[in-house]
């Protein structure tokens, strides 16, 4: 139940000390059937924040007190990953780039068409979802993983660097049927149906 | 016939007015008259022989016996006085004469005699001496008296020339009576005076009855000193005419009649001088009564108005006013007099050719000792070119607040541009959330309605700012009214929301509960509050606790604003001079910020200040007036 709610319904976090904004930014994000909650500073979204909250951030880059790009940077400097949409008055170039360095998902200025706005908050509420997707299949690749014995991962390495399994049973001093054991045991352990697939789920280790 | 001859002699010599006796040889009285008897009152017998002696008065008998003697001895007869005593007691003085009837031999036969009562001859002749006597003194002391008085006594022939000069006159001239009368006394004559003199002199002469002249008199010491001449005609019971006259020093009495005189004409001088003074200054000088009534006004002023003095006399003289000035004008005389406090006005007065023109007029009362008004005097100063100078610096003053406000604008353009976007964006949302709502297949009719409402609240605040903008932009005329400072400060504060934030500056606006209603112009008074922010502003470096605080203190009669930061202060020694224009410690001011602050704050009769706080930071403060039902436009 309480994964529904975070992960079904992606919230739409607005951070503006403008009030008309904020309602109004609010109310266009509820027409499209997002939720949103809105905050007059990056403190007190601070406050009431709960990171495991789906969706994204629409931050007005002027705040009182921390200013949005100096949050945003903040943000990109920690482990807390959160896809961003900054929207200010009017945004200059070198504003626009430090924003996108620190992974921004798109800069946009005031006033936004809100088609632009809706679809910057959608790829950043997707590229949400896919982190946390990546996030989520990062952790079972990790644990499954952790099952491998050592000789599993020995193997496992072996595999994804391209070996055959005559190779390996010759690098480990084992008999090929002895690999082929151990091979399938760690193929069905991490999950993988191919070696291929393999390869992409050690990306994620 | 002898004895009728006898008879009739006795008859005779008893009628006789006088008194008859005759005597023997030897000088014994045998007869007396029947007058004489009665005359003594005695009978004969009393008196017969030598009992007549016993009529004299005993001082007279030796000498009235010896004369007797005498003249019986030498028959010289003669006429002898002695007194005699009447019946009534009283001595009389009477004359004695005798006479011998002497015989051939020329022997005396008998004496005869009458006797005289010569009392009242001699009584006549006794007053006339001591008239005469007394005449004599009064000559003598009228010619002490004449001699004696202090003034030249003359008098003259009808021809004029002197017959008597007294001893003043002598004394004077140091010169004997024969240098003077007749014509001498025209050579002590001063030379410049004789005509005039003379012909007066021979005027008088011939057709007045007096003469009165000036002229000057050569003394014995050689100068000369004024006399006043003063002569009368006196003709006497004999038609004789003669003058009579005295001349009088009055040489200190014509020194101080000339200097009485050359200071009159100093005066009539320095009068016309100073008529000439208020009718020729360049402004216009007139008195007024107690009440207030014109009673004068000067050349220039008539001159000026082209009005008759008939016209504007009494309170005929608020018709020059401009119409727009009379009632004005009127409460502040009529204020004046009943106050006695004269005091400085403006007012516009019609010239002539029908311009007006702005005058000052000043006016004092001149008080008695009990304080109360005698007079009030004036002046009326053309101060148009005055006004009109002021006005163009005003207008100036008005134009550089104008671009110095423009100036702050345009500082604040970014500010203001965002500040402008935040509620278009929101329209702009709202508008778009509002259309969403109201889309085929997914109308939510209260949606789209709470969206449409932020729409026009939106609009609404976008407005107020544009508005707040447009008020400190423009260039209206400064209008002094109730003012709701509250709102002032709010709009200012609302356009300067974006910029402060920006700074990162907190701004603390600590006001008074109930309404703050001060008496000017609010865009002159915006634009005082958005410099004193600004300036705060600036001054305050990037920090966390940055703080202005606006505080606004009511007072009786007028409020205090103050604005403090917490930023770079003033040095003490500069805090008297940031008022001052052009002076600036920022690289890219100006330095006109404060001084038209300055300017706004003492048009509105108000003071501004700098001070440092105890903290660090400034505070600048300025005072208003408070609106009043009772402010009345000045």
């Amino acid at each position: 139940m309480i994964d529904d709610r975070k992960n079904k319904r992606p919230t739409v976090i607005v951070i503006d000390d403008d009030r008309s904004v904020r309602d109004a930014l609010k109310g266009l994000f509820e027409s499209v059937g997002l939720s949103a909650e809105t905050h007059g500073s990056v403190r007190e979204f601070i406050a009431a924040d709960d990171p495991e909250k789906a969706g994204c951030i629409v931050l007005d880059i002027r705040l009182p007190g921390q200013s949005g790009l100096e949050f945003q940077e903040e943000l990109a400097r920690s482990s807390v990953r959160r896809s961003i949409v900054l929207i200010s008055a009017h945004v200059d170039v070198p504003m626009a780039v430090r924003a996108m360095k620190a992974g921004a998902i798109d800069v946009l200025s005031k006033p936004v068409r809100e088609q632009d706005l809706l679809e910057a908050v959608n790829r950043a509420i997707a590229e949400d979802a896919a982190r946390r997707e990546e996030s989520t299949a990062r952790a079972a690749t990790t644990s499954r993983y952790q099952t491998l014995t050592p000789r599993e991962r020995q193997i496992m390495t072996l595999v994804i660097a391209g070996k055959l399994n005559k190779q390996i049973a010759a690098e480990l001093q084992l008999a090929e049927p002895t690999v082929k054991l151990h091979r399938g045991h760690m193929m069905q352990k991490m999950k993988a149906t191919s070696v291929a697939h393999l390869v992409r789920i050690a990306d994620r280790l | 016939m002898d004895l009728q001859k006898q008879g009739n002699a006795d008859a005779i010599i008893d009628l006789i007015p006088a008194m008859a006796w005759s005597a023997t040889s030897e000088g014994m009285l045998d007869f007396a008259n029947q007058h004489f008897l009665e005359f003594i009152g005695l009978p004969l017998a009393a008196i017969a022989g030598e009992n007549f002696y016993r009529l004299f008065h005993p001082d007279d008998v030796a000498r009235l016996a010896s004369e007797w003697h005498d003249i019986m001895a030498t028959k010289n007869v003669r006429e002898v006085d002695g007194r005699i005593r009447r019946a009534d007691g009283r001595f009389r003085r009477c004359s004695l004469r005798q006479k011998p009837n002497l015989d051939i031999e020329g022997n005396v036969v008998k004496w005869y005699g009458v006797v005289l009562d010569i009392e009242d001859r001699k009584k006549a002749e006794d007053e006339l001496e001591q008239t005469k006597s007394a005449l004599a003194a009064s000559e003598e002391n009228l010619r002490l008296i004449i001699d004696s008085l202090p003034v030249l006594v003359w008098s003259a022939r009808p021809d004029g020339s002197a017959d008597f000069v007294n001893q003043s006159w002598l004394d004077y001239a140091g010169l004997p009576a024969d240098q003077i009368l007749e014509w001498g006394f025209l050579n002590l004559y001063h030379p410049d005076d004789i005509p005039e003199m003379v012909e007066i002199w021979k005027r008088d002469l011939e057709h007045s009855d007096f003469t009165q002249l000036k002229g000057r008199i050569r003394g014995a010491d050689g100068r000369y000193r004024w006399f006043y001449f003063s002569g009368r005609k006196l003709t006497d019971a004999n038609g004789l005419v003669r003058w009579f006259g005295v001349n009088i020093d009055i040489e200190n009495l014509q020194y101080a009649e000339n200097a009485l005189r050359e200071s009159e004409a100093a005066l009539r001088e320095s009068e016309r001088k100073l008529n000439l003074i208020i009718n020729t200054i360049p402004a216009m000088a007139w008195s007024c009564t107690p009440d207030g009534q014109l009673e004068y006004w000067n050349q220039n002023l008539i001159d000026f108005v082209g009005l008759p003095f008939e016209e504007i006399v009494g309170y005929g003289f608020y018709r020059m006013f401009h119409p727009d000035d009379v009632d004005r004008m009127r409460m502040t005389w009529e204020d004046i007099i009943a106050t006695r406090q004269g005091r400085p006005v403006d007012a516009r007065i019609r010239r002539a050719d029908g311009e007006y023109r702005w005058f000052n007029l000043q006016q004092n009362p001149l008080l008695d000792a009990d304080g109360d008004v005698v007079r009030w005097y004036g002046v009326v100063v053309d101060i148009e070119d005055r006004k009109r100078a002021e006005e163009s610096l005003r207008q100036s003053q008005s134009n550089l607040a104008q671009v110095t406000r423009m100036t702050t604008i345009g500082e604040l353009a970014v500010s203001i541009a965002h500040e402008i976007n935040q509620p278009l964006f929101a329209i702009v949302t709202n508008a778009g959330t509002c259309l969403r709502w109201l889309q085929d297949g997914l109308v939510d009719l209260k949606q789209a309605r709470l969206a449409a409402e932020r729409v026009v609240h939106d609009g609404h605040r976008a407005g107020e700012i544009v508005a707040s903008i447009r008020a400190m932009a423009q260039r209206s005329p400064v209008r002094m009214e109730r003012t709701d400072f509250k709102r002032t400060l709010r709009d200012v504060l609302f356009l300067l929301r974006e910029e402060l934030q920006s700074r990162g500056l907190q701004v603390v606006a600590d006001l008074p509960p109930e309404p703050v209603e001060v008496f000017g112009d609010r865009t002159q008074l915006q634009q005082v509050l958005l410099n004193l922010i600004m300036n705060s502003a600036e001054a305050t470096p990037d920090a966390a606790e940055a703080l202005i605080r606006i505080a606004c203190t009511l007072r009786e009669g007028e409020v205090e604003v103050s604005v403090s930061d917490t930023g770079v202060g003033i040095p003490a020694e500069q805090l008297d001079r940031v008022f001052e224009a052009f002076y600036t410690t920022k690289s890219d001011g100006i330095g006109m910020g404060l001084s038209i602050c300055r300017s706004i704050v003492e048009a509105h009769g108000g003071r501004i200040r700098a001070t440092a706080n105890l903290l660090g930071g400034a505070s600048l403060s300025f005072t208003l007036s408070r609106y009043e039902d009772t402010t009345v436009d000045r």
